[in-house]
């Protein structure tokens, strides 16, 4: 008796909470009570935008609007998900493929893609004519192409303006330089860098453009690719060893719990003056004007040991490419289309921050001047990890994070060596 | 037909829980069995046979090695703490004091919460609270985010996963400390038997078999570690605290090493299985007969 | 004398319960008050009470998310799946005691208990591929994965509960001409409530708080997502503004909170009462 009444009593608590917990949410959730009168408007083709780039998405989001508002019977679904690359793979082996997504196709996880017959061929869609040329060849894949490029991405040191005015800084052209600034920062009580080494990427970064700006690109291309056959080990580079030094040596210049400090907390740091440098990706730029819009910050590019060296790390950022499987093909290429546009790809521009591939688009945002200038000037070259196999630049980026906690070049090279060799296939 | 079917009844009692079992676990289990002699990476259309390959590059990995070191390491700390606290708080807790059932609420609180939230919100203390605290008090190692240095970076999820893993077998040392008889301790206080010496050869065999399931759960919980971790270092610095769950989880879903993980997963099954017949054959010996 | 140690041990003991006691309600006096604070307050003293009772934080959180559908999942995924266990387990359960001495049945006994010792991890890559593959990555392929894991525990829970029910009840029962169903209905199930509620609350705690299974099976678009998938995914975008992270924190906990409030006693009655016996 008493068994039983404790059952049906913890039962019907139960039953209540659920049922309070429905009726709070019903009310609480406004916009799925909307949703439904939407759906009654009929004959509405609804494509899925499936964008990896959180930054983007208040962006994208404006973009779409207007696409909408111009096309009144599309409806685009932007979908923004954590991990949302892995996402993206586990759909495309279900079938379950979004219409656009975005696509990064220089990796040779993008080929994979194509290979396997994932992504549809678009080499006749309007949408590309619009692009810079140039551009378009270096993707096409067995001369064709798969993706609309938009943007580059590049990298460079952000810098707090009225904390370098403060100290009489100017920017920094060689390495050195960079390191005796840092020395003086930190001498008037501020972090120089706001390092976020919890991120592998952000460390992994720093290295990739070291490597290839003090070794060459193309003598960086055929040392990994020695490396990955076995006939070289990175142990034995002179250059690799310079590298791992430096990125050691800044981490003397960093928060005392770099090590446990993510990207967007790097990016609260730099946003609230506690730190004077962030070394990341122009990507950032939206992120940091939302933590502070009235920072006064620039950005000028990782300097290389001798001053005439420095040069730009650059690659596709955004690209978008439609999945081979969509129902919507017409929808998805009208969609392309615009975002192909000038006028578009001007807006996408604005406020995104970064340098555009498509015609006729200029950027008119000061921080990455600096950065935009090398790049014209052809002083850049692009992503070491785009000729190395699928799966390495993670593996890279890894490394690169255990060897800044861990201070140990020597177990660094071995693990390289190895990875290097593992990933060939 | 109806006494047919009453003579089955037994039979398809059993058969919704043998369908689902077989399919949605035995079966990946063979799936995987299979997959791990091949160099499938999860994506491709074809794979090729690699026979026995992967558990040779498992057995070479350096960095699978530390991973497992690192995850036996945290699981025995784990066993060890968990048992020895909870069952110091079941003995406090079942003794005759005031609030009693007030202290067990609380002490089981921790048990309703997501180890996910947990992580996150200790995550925060550990960033923000723990360091003005050290500095405060001038204890240098809390000065800094436990969870920024390689060597102490454990200890902080290690903390957390006791705080929140001694809730239930808090509660279940204190069932079993409720079912030893009152006599058998009353003959052995007339026999003239110490406090300690009734509590080692009168009380502790009625705990054993609740203590074997207590080390099984907490075994699999430190074997497993996964959400803590995700919550907190995400396996960092560096990879100090790069536990199995999170290794397999990043070969399979980060790097395209679908075999690769699977391999992992089966070495990680022959541990949980090798320590799990050793504990169960050296606990036998205390049980009660 | 005697008496005298008792009572310093007594004491003893309080000091050391309520020293616990602080170490369990310390993290969470943080989050409440953090949660009610403004970033300013916040960056003054992170340990003093709101200045006032702040509730923009969770409005925030609100507007930002559509926290009721996360909810909504959470309730359906756990509330669902608790419903087909309560079928399926003591059914099989009740089968295997009962006929123990049947090959058929000793093996499945064995079958199940044999999950307790195999990992989840084992099975995850293959299982992901799976459901992949029957296109069940969404809410029902999660409930079904779950009816499936809570077999192999409670299976064990229950036969060995069961052994200590005796046979006399049923047997009466069938010289009455009583069906095997209707005994079970109306005689086995009553009197496996005990044990029932065991399992619930034990699965009802796994399930509403898994993480791993809902990271794999549901990240593909926000509107599948549970609670604590909602957690991990906002404090990625927000981690920068802690206030509004633990307004969140404090969200998630509410309703598993207010339902242990109501029924602590039974929750911690119930879990012992069933796990003890078998």
């Amino acid at each position: 008796m008493k068994i039983s009444n404790l059952f049906t009593k913890w039962m019907s608590v139960g039953l209540i909470s659920i049922l309070s917990m429905a009726l709070f949410a019903g009310c609480s959730s406004n916009q799925p009570t909307a949703e439904p009168e939407k759906q009654s408007e009929e004959s509405k083709v609804e494509i899925e935008f499936f964008q990896l780039k959180p930054e983007a998405v208040d962006t994208y989001n404006e973009i779409i609007k207007k696409f909408e508002s111009e096309n009144p019977n599309i409806k685009v679904t932007q979908n923004n998900v954590p991990d949302a690359k892995n996402v993206l793979k586990l759909r495309m082996t279900s079938n379950d493929m979004p219409d656009i997504f975005i696509a990064y196709p220089n990796e040779a996880e993008f080929k994979k893609y194509v290979e396997e017959g994932y992504i549809l061929d678009i080499s006749d869609q309007k949408a590309l004519e619009n692009v810079n040329p140039n551009v378009l060849d270096s993707i096409k894949i067995n001369n064709k192409s798969y993706s609309l490029p938009i943007s580059l991405n590049t990298i460079g040191i952000f810098y707090n303006k009225a904390i370098f005015d403060q100290l009489k800084l100017s920017v920094p052209k060689t390495f050195s330089e960079l390191i005796a600034a840092a020395e003086k920062i930190k001498a008037a009580g501020i972090v120089p860098f706001a390092l976020s080494d919890k991120d592998d990427w952000t460390a992994g970064i720093q290295a990739n453009d070291l490597i290839g700006m003090e070794m060459g690109k193309e003598n960086a291309d055929q040392f990994f690719a020695d490396v990955i056959e076995g006939k070289q080990s990175t142990a034995n580079n002179e250059v690799l060893g310079q590298v791992a030094d430096k990125i050691i040596e800044l981490r003397k210049y960093g928060p005392a719990d770099a090590s446990s400090l993510g990207y967007d907390q790097a990016i609260s740091m730099f946003s609230t003056e506690k730190a004077a440098m962030f070394i990341n990706g122009i990507w950032a730029n939206p992120s940091v004007i939302k933590a502070n819009p009235n920072l006064k910050y620039s950005m000028f590019p990782i300097p290389a040991t001798e001053a005439g060296n420095t040069k730009v790390i650059y690659g596709i950022d955004a690209a978008v490419s439609i999945s081979a499987t969509t129902q919507h093909k017409e929808e998805a290429a009208k969609f392309l289309e615009f975002l192909s546009k000038t006028e578009t790809a001007q807006l996408f521009a604005d406020k995104d921050k970064s340098p555009s591939v498509i015609k006729g688009v200029k950027v008119n945002f000061e921080p990455i001047q600096n950065l935009t200038q090398y790049l014209d000037e052809n002083k850049s070259f692009e992503w070491l990890h785009f000729k190395w196999p699928a799966g390495m630049e993670g593996q890279f980026n890894k490394e690169v994070q255990t060897l800044v906690v861990t201070k140990s070049k020597d177990d660094f090279f071995k693990r390289l060596d190895e990875e290097f060799k593992k990933s060939k296939k | 037909m109806k006494t047919l079917l009453n003579k089955h009844t037994l039979f398809l009692f059993t058969v919704p829980a043998f369908v689902l079992y077989t399919i949605f676990f035995i079966s990946p289990m063979f799936n995987g069995l299979y997959y791990s002699l091949t160099d499938w990476d999860g994506f491709s259309k074809d794979y090729d046979f690699v026979g026995l390959s992967n558990f040779i590059e498992v057995m070479k990995d350096e960095q699978i090695r530390n991973s497992l070191t690192f995850t036996t390491r945290y699981t025995v700390l784990l066993v060890f703490f968990t048992v020895i606290i909870s069952l110091f708080l079941a003995l406090l807790l079942n003794s005759k004091i005031r609030l009693r059932t007030f202290f067990r609420s609380v002490y089981f609180f921790p048990a309703v919460l997501s180890l996910l939230t947990v992580g996150l919100i200790f995550n925060q203390i550990f960033y923000q609270v723990l360091p003005f605290m050290g500095k405060g008090l001038n204890i240098e190692f809390l000065s800094v985010n436990i969870l920024a240095s390689p060597t102490l970076a454990q200890f902080g999820i290690l903390s957390v996963n006791i705080w929140q893993g001694v809730s239930i077998p808090t509660i279940l040392f204190i069932a079993a400390l409720q079912s030893v008889p009152a006599e058998l301790i009353e003959a052995a206080k007339i026999d003239g038997a110490t406090a300690v010496q009734r509590f080692r050869n009168v009380v502790i065999p009625y705990l054993i078999p609740v203590m074997n399931i207590i080390i099984i759960i907490t075994l699999k919980n430190g074997l497993t570690l996964f959400d803590y971790v995700k919550a907190m270092t995400d396996g960092g610095p560096g990879r100090a605290t790069e536990s199995i769950g999170i290794l397999i989880y990043n070969y399979a879903f980060e790097e395209l090493k679908f075999s690769y993980g699977i391999t992992v997963s089966i070495v990680l099954f022959f541990i949980m299985g090798g320590i799990s017949i050793i504990q169960l054959k050296w606990s036998s010996k205390f049980e009660v007969k | 004398m005697m008496n005298l140690r008792s009572q310093v041990g007594n004491i003893a003991t309080y000091f050391i319960l309520a020293f616990g006691a602080i170490l369990i309600f310390f993290p969470l006096y943080l989050t409440v008050i953090v949660a009610m604070k403004t970033p300013a307050e916040s960056a003054q003293s992170f340990f003093a009470l709101p200045s006032s009772f702040y509730l923009e934080n969770f409005k925030e959180v609100i507007n930002r998310v559509n926290f009721g559908t996360y909810v909504m999942n959470s309730v359906i995924i756990t509330g669902i799946s608790l419903i087909l266990i309560t079928y399926f387990v003591p059914m099989v359960s009740y089968s295997i005691s009962r006929n123990s001495d049947k090959k058929y049945y000793k093996f499945l006994l064995i079958y199940f208990t044999l999950g307790i010792f195999i990992p989840f991890q084992v099975i995850m890559i293959p299982v992901a591929k799976m459901m992949t593959q029957f296109h069940l990555l969404n809410i029902t392929g999660l409930i079904i994965l779950y009816v499936t894991f809570s077999l192999i525990q409670g299976v064990f829970l229950f036969v060995g509960y069961l052994r200590t029910i005796p046979y006399e009840l049923e047997e009466a029962a069938y010289m009455d001409g009583s069906t095997v169903w209707g005994t079970y209905n109306k005689i086995i199930f009553p009197l496996l409530r005990p044990m029932t509620a065991t399992l619930l609350i034990m699965n009802a705690l796994w399930i509403w708080n898994d993480f791993l299974l809902p990271l794999i099976m549901l990240n593909k678009s926000p509107k599948f997502w549970t609670l604590q998938l909602f957690q991990y995914n906002f404090k990625s975008q927000y981690s920068f503004d802690y206030n509004l992270a633990f307004a969140s924190f404090l969200m998630s906990m509410v309703p598993i909170m207010i339902v242990y409030i109501f029924t602590q006693r039974h929750i911690i009655a119930g879990l012992t009462n069933g796990a003890v016996k078998s």
